[in-house]
């Protein structure tokens, strides 16, 4: 039960500190040509965004260089993803290859498949969205129904996924599929992941609006659509093995904490607008968990660099995160009456970011595992279960 | 630097193993200052740990102090640890060096309470000051004031001082001492700042309050282990594992930020460093308190088992030397001052200023 891992003190080396301050001379640039505004966030999909950001390196950058990456470190990766993401830039569309697929291929894939999408990925060319959930299958994806069936040269898959995010504009998906029964002795078994490219024939991408009003995920109906046996990821029926390497990278990040941070800077201007004990006080509280989380995520970063698989400090990462995240529009309500956010003038950013923060904040404990899943997971690392 | 964390934590961790025992808590609260335990602080080194190595300490780094009084907290030492090792600290930057025996520091930053009057090194203390850590235990009483742009300090014997016996909600002894007209010696202090005696107080208050949630997570996880309802363990009910995880996200929290301040308490911005490490431990003592207490059921609400020792202290820490909200709204303030476009970059600049390591 040691919870003193996060010793490293957030602290920017001679690497760092040039690498971040190249990154904001590239974001002030880009905001200033219009690319993107603090209301855009980062959770937006851009796909000339991503090249440009492709085309700095900062796409797959701590891949090897012969598969299009820069061989760099993950706190380096850590100092850029940040930077991005406190800005609000539009990263969304090259995020799930980036933070996941490409690791997991450098880790599982063959060489034809590193050799095909990963340089391809480094530059913001191909997208990837993530196909694990299903109507019948959520927090419990070890019952996922979606089939996998050996054919002639590839599989047929049949089948349902829900909750897609951005298929509508991706090119391909990380999809899991179960390839064997469920078995009781080994429920996570049977389970194959596959590259598949969303305009096989057969398979129908549907729309599903969400609370506020936007349309990012999908239903997705496989109807006998065909994938090659060359995208088949890693070892057919280990598909549950592989992705548990990646979990602490998915977890640990910043995009966990920092969903909110446009909202929070522009909370803090309305508040030295008119300043007031109480409502410094509530700045005080965001800022410091804001620092605490930066502060943990950045040891975690190091831990991984040296080489860790820091579970339980990553899943710790996602629980207070995600509540902090909550947090932020509950305090900006708080801060901003109903009536001041109806008065407020569109120029200003702060009623759009609170709309947003707020539609969007049930979702942080929920996707990416739900609260009550990764509270499961600290359980397992506290020897409770 | 970690050879010595390693040789001054263990040593600590086999002094308050071996005699903080349950027997020396409870009498401590009846007001009987524990001396053999305090012996085993000084031979040990731990007290003067934070002075230069001509006044008898080991010039430890902040980082070190932390990680001892981590162990303190985690054990409930009841002692002004953190008083006299920053007092110590204090006296031996104004070249005053070596004291003995425990002490109580006094840092005056509010209008009410003691004044020092005169100039020069003659000077006179006057008022009351109504909660003082261990006043009357402690044979000095170490006076931190402003004084031009500096501060200054003096150490006053309590048997000079009238005594009102009281004690904060965890039973450690905070007493009124009134001085009416008392002569003291008046030692400028330069290089440190009224802030700075503040920040590393905190700091260690800091290591205690984080030892100490340790403890109630170990406590919790323990009891939720062996105590059986309805034919299993506690530890098995799903709802005593989301909250033991809770739990532990605070202990966490509290110890992630902890020592990240550590390292740049002395730097350039140790002060809001130090004001978001007050907030956040605050905000772990609130969940870290209610949960321990929750999952322990009644027998949490005894005077027999230990879990009062320390939830009790963790009540009490999160507000002295300032409050939690004290320290909140300072936060705010430094943030809310500055343009909110640099509030990222002044987030992101701290250990970048200063990194020390
Ligand atoms: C914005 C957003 C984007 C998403 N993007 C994707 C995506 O791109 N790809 C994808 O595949 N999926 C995606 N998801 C789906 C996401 O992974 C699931 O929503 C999540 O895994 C939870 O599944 P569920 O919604 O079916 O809830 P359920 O599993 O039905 O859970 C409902 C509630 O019951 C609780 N619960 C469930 N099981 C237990 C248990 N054993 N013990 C205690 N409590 C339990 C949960 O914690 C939750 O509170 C997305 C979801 C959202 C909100």
């Amino acid at each position: 039960m040691n919870l003193n891992n996060f010793t490293a003190v957030a602290h920017d080396d001679e690497r760092l500190a040039p690498l971040r301050a190249e990154v904001r001379r590239f974001l002030a640039e880009e905001r200033a040509a219009g690319a993107f505004t603090r209301a855009t966030g980062w959770d937006h999909w851009d796909p000339e965004f991503s090249r440009k950001v492709g085309a700095k390196g900062w796409i797959g950058m701590t891949w090897p260089r012969r598969y299009g990456g820069q061989a760099r470190s993950s706190l380096e990766r850590f100092v850029v993803t940040e930077e991005l993401l406190a800005a609000g830039a539009p990263v969304r569309a090259h995020w799930m290859a980036d933070r996941q697929l490409g690791p997991l291929l450098l880790s599982v894939g063959t060489e034809q498949q590193k050799d095909t999408y990963l340089p391809r990925i480094a530059r913001g060319e191909i997208f990837f969205c993530y196909g694990l959930s299903e109507p019948d299958s959520g927090s419990d994806l070890a019952s996922i129904r979606t089939a996998g069936t050996k054919v002639d040269g590839g599989w047929a898959i049949i089948g349902r996924k829900v909750w897609v995010g951005y298929a509508h504009r991706a090119h391909m998906m990380n999809l899991f599929a179960r390839t064997s029964p469920r078995s009781d002795e080994d429920r996570h078994g049977g389970v194959t992941q596959f590259i598949v490219d969303l305009k096989t024939p057969g398979i129908t991408v549907r729309p599903i609006v969400n609370l506020a009003g936007e349309h990012d995920f999908n239903e997705i109906v496989f109807d006998d659509a065909f994938v090659p046996d060359d995208l088949v990821i890693g070892t057919v029926g280990n598909g549950w093995k592989q992705v548990t390497g990646e979990l602490a990278h998915e977890r640990s990040g910043p995009e966990r904490w920092l969903n909110t941070f446009s909202l929070l800077v522009h909370l803090v201007d309305r508040v030295a607008q008119h300043p007031n004990e109480r409502d410094l006080e509530k700045i005080g509280r965001l800022v410091s968990q804001l620092w605490t989380l930066r502060q943990m995520s950045f040891s975690i970063a190091t831990l991984l660099e040296q080489g860790g698989t820091p579970n339980l400090e990553a899943a710790l990462i996602k629980d207070l995160g995600t509540l902090y995240d909550q947090e932020v529009p509950a305090v900006a309500r708080q801060i901003v009456s109903e009536e001041v956010r109806a008065g407020l003038s569109e120029e200003d950013y702060l009623g759009e970011l609170l709309d947003r923060a707020l539609y969007y904040s049930p979702s942080y404990t929920i996707r990416g595992g739900t609260k009550e899943i990764i509270r499961g997971v600290i359980a397992k690392g506290l020897g409770l279960r | 630097m970690s050879e010595t964390t390693d040789m001054i934590t263990d040593a600590a961790t086999r002094l308050f193993s071996e005699q903080c025992t349950p027997r020396v808590l409870a009498e401590a609260e009846q007001g009987v200052f524990p001396s053999t335990l305090w012996s085993g602080v000084e031979d040990n080194g731990i007290a003067s740990m934070l002075a230069a190595e001509a006044h008898g300490g080991i010039a430890a780094s902040p980082g070190v102090a932390l990680a001892v009084m981590r162990v303190a907290g985690r054990h409930a030492v009841p002692l002004p640890l953190a008083e006299t090792m920053v007092g110590r600290w204090l006296l031996s930057k104004a070249g005053i060096g070596a004291a003995t025996g425990p002490l109580a520091l006094v840092v005056l930053r509010r209008p009410d309470g003691w004044k020092v009057e005169g100039t020069g090194t003659a000077r006179v203390l006057r008022g009351t000051e109504p909660a003082v850590a261990w006043g009357k235990a402690s044979g000095g009483v170490l006076v931190v004031v402003r004084d031009g742009a500096g501060i200054g300090v003096a150490t006053v014997d309590s048997q000079r001082l009238k005594v009102d016996s009281r004690t904060n909600i965890a039973g450690e002894p905070r007493d009124g001492l009134t001085a009416d007209g008392v002569s003291v010696r008046f030692s400028p202090v330069s290089a440190v700042s009224l802030e700075a005696v503040m920040h590393m107080v905190s700091l260690c208050r800091a290591g205690l309050i984080c030892g100490a949630l340790q403890r109630t997570l170990e406590l919790s996880v323990g009891y939720a282990c062996d105590r059986v309802q309805f034919g299993r363990p506690l530890a098995k009910f799903q709802a005593i594992q989301q909250q033991l995880a809770e739990l532990a996200g605070a202990v966490a929290s509290a110890t992630a930020i902890a020592n990240a301040t550590a390292n740049v308490v002395e730097g350039e911005h140790g002060d809001l460093m130090i004001a978001a490490m007050r907030a956040r431990l605050a905000g772990a003592i609130d969940t870290g308190t209610a949960v321990s207490h929750q999952v322990h059921g009644a027998m949490g609400f005894t005077r027999e088992y230990a879990l009062h020792y320390y939830t009790r202290r963790l009540w009490a820490w999160r507000d002295e030397y300032d409050s939690a909200a004290e320290w909140r709204e300072r936060l705010g303030r430094a943030f809310a001052g500055a343009p909110a476009d640099e509030l990222w970059s002044r987030l992101a600049r701290i250990g970048v200023a200063s990194g020390t390591q």
